[in-house]
């Protein structure tokens, strides 16, 4: 039987283009913000964990990310790992956190994610995707893959695109309460369908933005809480899933196997259904992922997705909220760092410290990241269930 | 992002001559006789060695975009699609399409083999056309 595992400190940095900070600068402020927030220090720190997906490419740091953040706070000396997986990079940084509480080997482990997205090369062009190196040369992109498979979900369910709309709408009501946001101006149903397009049925308010940012948490044992005085603000990981694609081809492109395969064990592990979970944090890089999400998650029925937006079952008073930090839709989506922002986020509203966006007596929690993608699928999926 | 000459190239991957046409290549496996593409060297159910096999020309539509928006290395507006080879595999493809409205999912395509992206380097890739 695995050790009980608790989220004790979470921090970031405000999300948004910070082209003159450092890869160091954001990781430092995240990691002392999580510090803080736990009220431990440094030395007790006994392993890092930290997740970046592009700081090979954009800043020649393939490698030692963890020791570069570790350094700047004098957190040395312990085992650091530092892990790549597509845009869940932070989700498996927490998971991999999260094992080494549950095995008994740590009573403290730190998890860290951050990148720095705006250094990529091509302003405004569309972000490509790492294990698409043959359709990469043909011109994909993931807006490419969200349109198509926003086309079949409208085809299919007859999702509209007002509803998709909806998702942006929402979600930036929330982020207009969050200060670690990137956008926080509203917009309209009408706003966003008269974008810039992207990639058609989809506009530029459809779709995450490029974004810097870090964020951490400190995840501990449970025989360590009244020695660390860090009970009374605790929040249990009651489940975290870890899990890959199958890479079917002739796949329904509306819904994600995957996701489904990673929320049910997640919910069997924690004896916990999805008509339990309070308030959610999904991976909404573009307002039909969210949609489809809903469904995948076990949140509403396949198909019923729009209505589920429009109906406002996953806003405020809703059956249950969604993205109440304003989802990478409008917190932005620096890759390593948005597993950890989603922790950060439903570990806020389980305290009940999220301010003019929180969910009434929220209990429990959910966060869900879809990563990357490989051979036509999704290449990873993350799903953690927490709880106060 | 720079590449050696040859890294992924394109062509040495997916493309084969045939009668001196391009054609797209995946792979069979010789036990169960499942068809992949992109061509892996073993079977993902059994391991068998798979062995190459030129790919239909003709497919249809599974669903498509028009991209407005292109990422590095290509010019807005272009076509793209996926679309399923009676093999059964799908493939993520260009389209030349000139209709103002999308291909509709299942609307017949066909394989031609042409330069699909320049810049960093030059790309020899499918592109399906359709009855106009």
């Amino acid at each position: 039987m695995a050790d009980k595992v608790f989220v004790v400190g979470v921090g970031m940095t405000a999300f948004g283009r910070s082209p003159d900070r450092s890869l160091r600068s954001l990781g430092r402020e995240a990691t002392l913000n999580a510090l803080r927030d736990a009220g431990v220090g440094p030395r007790d720190v006994g392993v890092l964990v930290c997740g970046t997906a592009r700081s090979g490419m954009l800043q020649g740091r393939e490698s030692g990310v963890g020791q570069l953040v570790g350094w700047e706070l004098g957190i040395n000396q312990i085992p650091v790992y530092n892990v790549k997986n597509y845009c869940a990079s932070g989700s498996t940084s927490f998971d991999v956190a999260r094992l080494a509480v549950a095995s008994g080997e740590h009573d403290v482990a730190l998890a860290i994610g951050l990148e720095k997205l705006t250094a990529r090369a091509g302003k405004g062009a569309t972000l490509t995707s790492d294990g698409m190196e043959i359709e990469g040369d043909l011109g994909f992109s993931p807006p490419a893959y969200f349109g198509m498979l926003a086309r079949r979900h409208m085809e299919q369910y007859g999702t509209t695109r007002e509803q998709m709309a909806m998702v942006t709408v929402k979600n930036r009501r929330f982020s207009a309460h969050n200060p670690y946001t990137q956008y926080k101006d509203q917009v309209t149903v009408d706003e966003v369908l008269a974008a810039k397009p992207i990639a058609e049925p989809l506009t530029l308010l459809d779709c995450c933005p490029t974004t810097d940012g870090a964020a951490a948490a400190v995840l501990v044992s449970e025989r360590v809480l009244d020695r660390l005085r860090v009970r009374a603000r605790a929040v249990k990981v009651e489940a975290s899933v870890l899990r890959t694609g199958i890479y079917e081809q002739l796949k329904d492109m509306t819904t994600f196997e995957l996701d489904v395969r990673s929320s049910r064990l997640a919910y069997e592990n924690a004896g916990i259904g999805p008509e339990d979970v309070d308030v959610a944090e999904v991976h909404d890089a573009f307002t039909i992922a969210e949609i489809t999400h809903y469904e995948d998650l076990g949140l509403c029925a396949k198909g019923e997705g729009g209505q589920f937006v429009e109906s406002g079952a996953s806003d405020l008073g809703g059956k249950v909220a969604v993205s109440t930090s304003g989802g990478l839709l409008t917190r932005g989506h620096p890759l390593g760092a948005t597993g950890l922002a989603q922790v950060h986020e439903i570990v806020m509203q389980l305290r009940g410290e999220a301010g003019e966006r929180q969910v009434d007596g929220a209990k429990v929690g959910l966060t869900h990241v879809a990563g990357g993608f490989m051979e036509n699928d999704i290449a990873t999926s993350a799903v953690a269930l927490l709880s106060r | 992002m720079t590449r050696l000459p040859g890294e992924h190239a394109l062509d040495q991957q997916v493309l084969r001559k045939s009668n001196e046409r391009w054609r797209l290549v995946g792979s069979r496996c010789a036990s169960c006789g499942k068809v992949f593409f992109p061509p892996r060297t073993l079977c993902a159910d059994d391991l068998t060695k798979c062995e190459e096999r030129l790919l239909s020309t003709q497919g249809t539509v599974y669903e498509a975009s028009h991209i407005r928006v292109a990422p590095v290395g290509f010019t807005a507006p272009y076509w793209i699609a996926y679309v399923d080879l009676p093999e059964g595999v799908r493939l993520f493809a260009q389209l030349d399409w000139r209709g103002d409205e999308p291909p509709r999912h299942g609307d017949a395509v066909e394989c031609t083999v042409r330069v699909v992206r320049t810049e960093p380097h030059e790309v020899l890739g499918p592109v399906f056309t359709g009855p106009q």
